[in-house]
């Protein structure tokens, strides 16, 4: 599943990137609120610096005739309790509080960037000391210590913020400091260091522009809370000594003047409201463009928007897989899936036709991006946000599931059907450890106690063969190999006692000898309960292992369907044979193998005809014009391929 | 030929951070790799292969040991001296997705590789940058995209550009392929194969994939847990393996070839059966197993695209001498099984190994008793044959039919075997 | 775990150390001695030493820290310059207000917070995005104003509320409330959307996680699966979350006791920092640090319960 996703993220992505230009300027300027922000930003900034210029009035000019005065022609904002124009205040004292928020900036920016970029380049004992050195600090109570820093200095604003810069370091250098080893294990840097690039090539050119983004994001947050702490001090009457204006003691004058004119508030506050808001959303602005997301992009994605819409279809033309009067345990026909993307819908599995008899191990074959996870996680409805399922039918030992509610599925699902996903050791809750999770599954397929349960967990540990139940089973998922956490998440899914394991890619993960491993144990538990298999893989070997019929899914589709000896030594569909020419078995060494050109097209850009027809040596405009059928070849093999004729007399 | 890589007794060690212990990632390890060959580097996770590969890029740092590149040691180089070699030494790695910077061009991301090369004009650069790109199939629009534009299959292409820039004499492959489906997975190690003729680049090929470092060295060196096993050329180590641990990874590689992974399967079973076995016929068993692995070991021959009936030659030669004698005829039979490597000692239990080797006694002993050794040094013979002119048929047809004279006595091993016992215990 | 407790508390006690002496040698090198302070600029030079020396003051720092740490750690934080009271008395007086204050603002971030951040992440719509659009407005909004307009409309336009003054609990436990809504719920109100907006996106990225798609698929009910198996694994970060917000918390009292006038550490450290008490604002300083060093330490115990590869490390 997830390859899926990535390719289509991708592909997403890629367009994206290739309509913006990609750079990271130019990303920002197509954020709409960022740009406003900036602009605001500005505004108020050359406002501010040109106060002497711009002000109406002097900032202790006194109109006493006109004193807590609303907004007026002659005072756009109105005066105060000494009838003082507040804009002109406003002015003058936003220099005080602006110059105050550089201070803090700097001394934070030139600080943090130090200590995050030494210790994550340096590593070492510089590391230990500077992270150590932050943790000390972010322990220091912020606005505490501008009032003891305000106490022992008198009123010194400078060195209240510079302190606050001080404090504020350590969050930055945090950022920096994660930005920075998480770049510096990029494989682009190791290659940068092969490349022959000088430490100092590689921090220019890799490591600070993994870090700009972050670090500006958290500038500008520095940069909105020394604003806040700024006007607080100012506030508290503890900054810049009245009458002279600051952000902060204009809200004095208006909780002063409060009992006589609320309107010196809105005003008053609303300015470091403004500055604060525009310096917070900037930072998102950049943050968002940094990582390529276009701006208020927060997808609506919730566990109400998981469950999967499913419809049934019409019954198909020709169910090409389905025989007569063979009993099967899964059947799947017509079944299509669908993802959002965009505003749109993209297909992903299309019209694809099934059967499981039971006992019967069934591979499902092909590349990444070819729909073959999709496909089973289309029968078990667990598909990413926002997915649609249509099928004509999918029937579980004759219970039809598309029509069935998400809870009623749910009596199918780890009972009827069990599941064993790509990646053992994430595919267990971190959290708990393995025994807990083993007889939870337990209790919840068994409904039995806890007794009974610890009982049949260790029974069920036992016989997917992990050696000493009693210490695995206190163990975390992380303190296991890939092994034996496939083994648990074996277990696991054995708790219901399914009569159908499916199996997304279970050894692609693990190193060769335990896949082998893993691989013995699937085929013996299957002889000894006689349940059923789907297995999902990219790997030849894996279904010649483990299977008795393969499907070979090429773009969505099924594209040849056959018993697994006969599709491996007389693979009717070029697509396939190409695949298993692939594979460097049986070509001399060093010897150029047979490829097959191009890529896989990626869903949405799927061609009308044949979707193998581009890359493929037999193919005529036949093929070109319109959707290709599946064609019975022999009893239970079939392939979507017209030339399978031509194929037989190439072959022999 | 002298070698351009030398390895001598590398040891690396990773140190441990807080409570974390030292980790030795590499232990005296030595390999040679000559100009414009390939060493393929196998091993399982953790068996320190990649960090054998980062050490020669001096990437890790080791803590004993020498690296000889061209003669010169280059284990302990750092600042300039290192950077100079960057010209000689290249990588491409796993990766397709992070081995690019996403904020660069490629073209800037390709041209870092030229910076220690002679000073050249910013067009000359463009020109080699285009000309190495259209060698790997990319046209000169790629400069200026971004590595995001492109397939992962492309990537790895532009990973491979940008590490022949510089005209290399060895490039480091670290699981170059394994990230990469199969159909690109082929257009890849092409790719590699047809600039390894074209530019005579010697590479360091790291996998863990057997199939494909069988098909892309010429040299192997198998690792395990930071510990050199066993090096030798290709068809040597991956056909006779001479230690345990590579016939266990060989034969734990799974073959796309059904047949065989079926008559693989069925050793398996049989030995776990003898295995668990303790208080049944054991003797039986024993031979059920001895007639797998025979079946295997034909399978396996014909499965390998080299045939290797010469393995098969010398008993046969010798046994023209004494046809009737037990000894020649267990030689015999032990020399089918050798047809099969992967499964000949230490994959199996000794104790195992000698029920087999019992049976097979036990079966010869028999057919001699019965005058039919001579049957069965035609067919062995005639095998041999078999093998040589590829027919997979009669090749299995024949070692099928190697017990057949007393298959039809219901229980003649069992009775031999009971009669044994009373012997020994008399 | 009780390791875990131990090596916290090994960087604990040096910290306060730390926070304590960098806050003596700051007053020291100010200039303006104690005796000064006491004495106020008029007096003269001769007069100031003679107290100075009387009070120790003359000593070097070093020496004079080594003093006060002596006795603090005995729990004698010194005499105020000012006032003549002992601090660590003055300071004990005044904690009940500030807790007050503090912990009922954290609870009903807690409450709120997370319960608004997970219905997000479970039902999504609007809650999410208002949840963002919340904590920007948090983030941004000074709580100083904000707790002007709520005295405004709450306490004089409505006058629902008192607008000033403490009640303390045990005078009458309905006063204490209604003393405390405004600016507990002022001093709030600007992290529940934060407390949200990070509970909702530890909710979500365990929702995407390949264990969750497992449970799924092996049938277990919705319920189980977002109430045990993802809250276990978002609320390691939401609760760092919470004790973080609890730091700003303690800071924001500050300004809520001023503005509502009450008689809490917040208005003894401004009144402190405007007559330069130095003794009270050192006593103080170590205070607010031990509060917080206490607040990580819980969270650490807590997270390292909540989440086995921390407890490892």
């Amino acid at each position: 599943m997830s390859a899926v996703i990535e390719g289509a993220a991708i592909q997403e992505q890629s367009r994206r990137a290739a309509e913006r230009g990609a750079g990271f300027l130019p990303r920002l300027v197509r954020q709409p609120i960022a740009v406003a922000c900036s602009l605001v930003l500005l505004v108020i900034v050359l406002a501010c610096v040109f106060a002497q210029w711009v002000s109406p009035y002097e900032p202790l000019d006194q109109d006493l005739q006109n004193t807590a005065a609303g907004p007026s022609a002659s005072h756009l904002l109105g005066t105060d309790q000494l009838g003082r124009d507040i804009l002109s205040r406003m002015l003058h004292g936003g220099q005080v509080t602006l110059l105050g928020i550089v201070q803090a900036v700097v001394v934070c920016a030139v600080i943090g960037l130090f200590l995050g970029l030494t210790a994550g380049t340096l590593g070492g004992w510089v590391e230990t000391v500077a992270m150590r050195l932050c943790d000390l600090l972010l322990a220091v109570p912020g606005l505490v210590m501008l009032l003891v820093i305000l106490g022992i200095y008198g009123n010194n604003e400078a060195a209240a913020m510079i302190t606050l810069g001080v404090i504020m370091a350590p969050t930055l250098a945090r950022v920096v400091y994660s930005a920075t080893i998480a770049v510096r294990e990029e494989l682009y840097v190791a290659s940068a260091r092969v490349a022959g690039l000088t430490s100092l090539q590689i921090m220019r050119r890799h490591i600070l522009s993994g870090v700009t983004g972050p670090a500006l994001t958290q500038i500008s947050i520095v940069a909105a809370v020394a604003c806040i702490a700024e006007a607080g001090i100012g506030y508290l009457g503890l900054g810049v000594a009245p009458p002279a204006p600051s952000w902060g003691n204009l809200v004095t004058d208006a909780q002063n003047v409060m009992p006589i004119s609320a309107w010196m508030l809105v005003p008053t506050g609303g300015i470091i409201a403004v500055v604060t808001l525009s310096l917070t959303l900037l930072g998102n602005g950049i943050r968002d463009a940094y990582m390529g997301r276009s701006s208020g992009s927060a997808k609506a994605f919730s566990w109400r928007a998981l469950a999967v819409k499913v419809s049934q279809a019409a019954s198909p033309a020709g169910g090409g897989a389905a025989p007569l009067g063979q009993e099967s345990i899964l059947s799947v026909k017509g079944m299509t899936v669908r993802l959002p993307r965009g505003s749109s819908e993209v297909t992903i599995v299309d019209d694809v036709n099934f059967h499981v008899a039971p006992g019967e191990a069934v591979a499902i074959v092909g590349e990444s991006g070819c729909g073959k996870s999709m496909t089973i996680s289309g029968v078990l409805r667990v598909l990413p946000m926002g997915a649609h399922v249509a099928a004509a039918s999918i029937s579980f030992k004759g219970a039809e599931l598309t029509s069935l509610s998400e809870r009623e599925m749910n009596a199918y699902r780890g009972t009827g059907i069990g599941f064993i996903s790509q990646e053992p050791i994430s595919s267990l809750n971190p959290a708990f450890t393995v025994g807990h999770q083993l007889e939870e599954a337990v209790r919840l397929h068994r409904g039995v106690g806890k007794g009974k349960a610890r009982q049949i967990a260790r029974e069920l540990m036992a016989r997917v063969r992990l050696p000493e139940p009693d210490a695995v089973a206190k163990k975390y998922p992380h303190e296991l190999s890939g092994g034996m956490a496939q083994r648990i998440a074996i277990a696991r899914a054995l708790a219901g006692e399914p009569e159908l394991l499916i199996a997304d890619e279970p050894t692609t993960a693990l190193d060769v000898s335990v896949q082998c491993e893993i691989l013995d144990l699937l085929r013996d538990l299957r002889e000894q309960t006689g349940m059923a298999l789907i297995l999902v893989t990219h790997d030849w070997g894996v279904v010649a292992e483990a299977c008795d019929r393969a499907l070979v899914m090429y773009a969505g589709q099924v594209v040849e369907s056959a018993d697994v000896r006969s599709i491996i030594a007389h693979p009717a569909h070029p697509y396939t044979r190409a695949l298993l020419q692939s594979s460097s078995v049986g070509i001399a060494p060093r010897q150029l193998l047979p490829v097959i050109a191009g890529t896989v097209p990626a869903p949405g850009f799927w061609p009308h005809g044949c979707r193998f027809a581009s890359r493929c040596e037999l193919a005529e405009d036949a093929c070109r014009t319109g959707p290709i059928p599946m064609v019975t070849l022999d009893e239970g093999s079939a392939a979507r391929c017209i030339r399978t004729d031509v194929d037989e007399l190439v072959r022999t | 030929m002298s070698s351009l890589l030398e390895v001598q007794d590398l040891t690396v060690m990773y140190r441990g951070r807080g409570r974390r212990k030292d980790k030795v990632a590499l232990e005296g390890v030595s390999v040679s790799l000559n100009e414009g060959e390939t060493l393929g580097l196998v091993g399982e996770s953790g068996s320190g292969k990649s960090t054998l590969g980062n050490t020669v890029l001096g990437l890790v740092k080791p803590e004993r040991g020498t690296i000889g590149f061209d003669g010169s040691d280059i284990a302990g180089l750092t600042g300039a001296a290192r950077r100079k070699l960057s010209t000689q030494i290249q990588a491409v790695f796993q990766d397709p997705y992070t081995s690019f910077n996403p904020h660069r061009t490629i073209e800037q991301s390709m041209g870092e590789t030229l910076a220690n090369s002679p000073p050249m004009s910013r067009g000359e650069k463009r020109a080699r940058v285009v000309a190495m790109l259209d060698r790997v199939g990319l046209d000169s629009s790629a400069l200026s995209k971004f590595p995001a534009q492109f397939s992962g299959g492309q990537r790895q292409r532009i990973s491979i550009a940008r590490a022949l820039l510089p005209e290399p004499r060895l490039v480091v492959c670290d699981e170059s392929v394994s990230a990469l489906d199969l159909s690109v997975q082929a257009q890849i190690l092409n790719l590699l194969l047809e600039l390894q003729r074209e530019r005579g680049v010697a590479y360091l090929f790291i996998t863990h994939d057997l199939s494909v470092v069988r098909h892309m060295s010429t040299r192997i060196a198998v690792l395990e847990h930071g510990k050199l096993i066993e090096q030798g050329d290709a068809a040597g180590v991956t056909d006779e393996p001479s230690q345990p641990y590579t016939r266990r990874l060989i034969s734990a590689s799974l073959s796309a070839d059904a047949e065989l992974q079926r008559d693989r399967r069925s050793t398996r079973r049989a030995m776990t059966r003898l295995a668990a076995d303790a208080t049944g016929d054991r003797s039986k068993r024993a031979d059920e197993v001895l007639r797998t692995l025979e079946h295997q070991a034909v399978t396996e021959v014909f499965a390998q695209p080299v045939p290797h009936s010469q393995a098969l030659a010398l008993p046969l030669s010798r046994g023209i001498a004494g046809v009737a004698d037990v000894d020649g005829v267990t030689a015999l039979r032990a020399a089918v099984l050798e047809l099969a490597p992967r499964t000949a000692e230490a994959m199996t239990p000794a104790a195992m190994l000698t029920l087999v080797q019992e049976a097979r006694a036990r079966t010869c002993s028999a057919l001699i008793s019965r005058g039919q050794s001579g049957v069965l040094y035609g067919r062995i013979r005639d095998l041999a044959v078999a093998i040589e002119t590829g027919d997979r048929a009669r090749a299995l047809e024949l070692v099928g039919s190697f017990d057949e004279p007393h298959e039809p006595s219901p229980h003649p091993n069992g009775a031999r075997a009971g009669a044994h016992t009373i012997e020994s215990r008399a | 775990m009780l390791s875990v407790v131990i090596r916290r508390l090994i960087v604990a006690v040096p910290l306060m150390g730390v926070i304590s002496f960098i806050v003596f040698v700051l007053s020291s090198l100010a200039g303006g001695s104690v005796g000064q302070a006491i004495l106020g600029p008029t007096a003269s030079a001769a007069s100031v030493a003679a107290l100075n020396a009387k009070l120790g003051a003359d000593r070097p720092v070093l020496v004079q820290y080594v003093d006060w740490l002596r006795h603090a750690i005995t729990g004698d934080l010194g005499l105020s310059v000012v006032s003549g009271v002992p601090v660590a008395d003055t300071i004990a007086s005044r904690i009940p207000v500030t807790m007050s204050l503090a912990v009922g603002a954290l609870l009903l971030v807690i409450i709120l917070g997370v319960t608004s951040g997970a219905i997000a992440a479970i039902r999504g719509g609007i809650i999410g995005r208002l949840a963002e659009v919340l904590a920007v407005l948090g983030r941004g909004l000074p709580s100083f104003w904000l707790a002007l307009i709520a005295v405004l409309v709450f306490g004089v336009n409505l006058a629902w509320l008192p607008v000033s003054g403490y009640v303390p609990f045990a005078d009458s436990p309905s006063g204490w409330i209604q003393s405390l809504i405004l600016p507990v719920v002022v001093l709030g109100v600007s992290e529940i959307a934060l407390v949200a907006v990070v509970t909702r996106a530890e909710m979500l990225s365990a929702m995407r996680s390949d264990y969750v798609r497992s449970l799924r698929a092996n049938g277990y009910p919705w319920k189980r699966i977002v109430f045990k198996h993802v809250a276990k694994n978002a609320a390691g970060p939401v609760l760092t979350m919470v004790s973080l917000v609890f730091v700003s918390l303690i800071g924001g009292t500050i300004l809520m006791e001023q503005i509502f006038g009450m008689p809490g550490l917040g208005t003894l450290m401004v009144s402190a920092t405007t007559k330069h008490d130095l003794q009270v604002i050192q006593g103080l300083a170590v205070f607010y640090t031990a509060m917080v060093v206490v607040v990580f330490l819980l969270t650490d115990i807590a997270s390292g319960y909540l989440n086995a590869k921390a407890r490892a490390r």
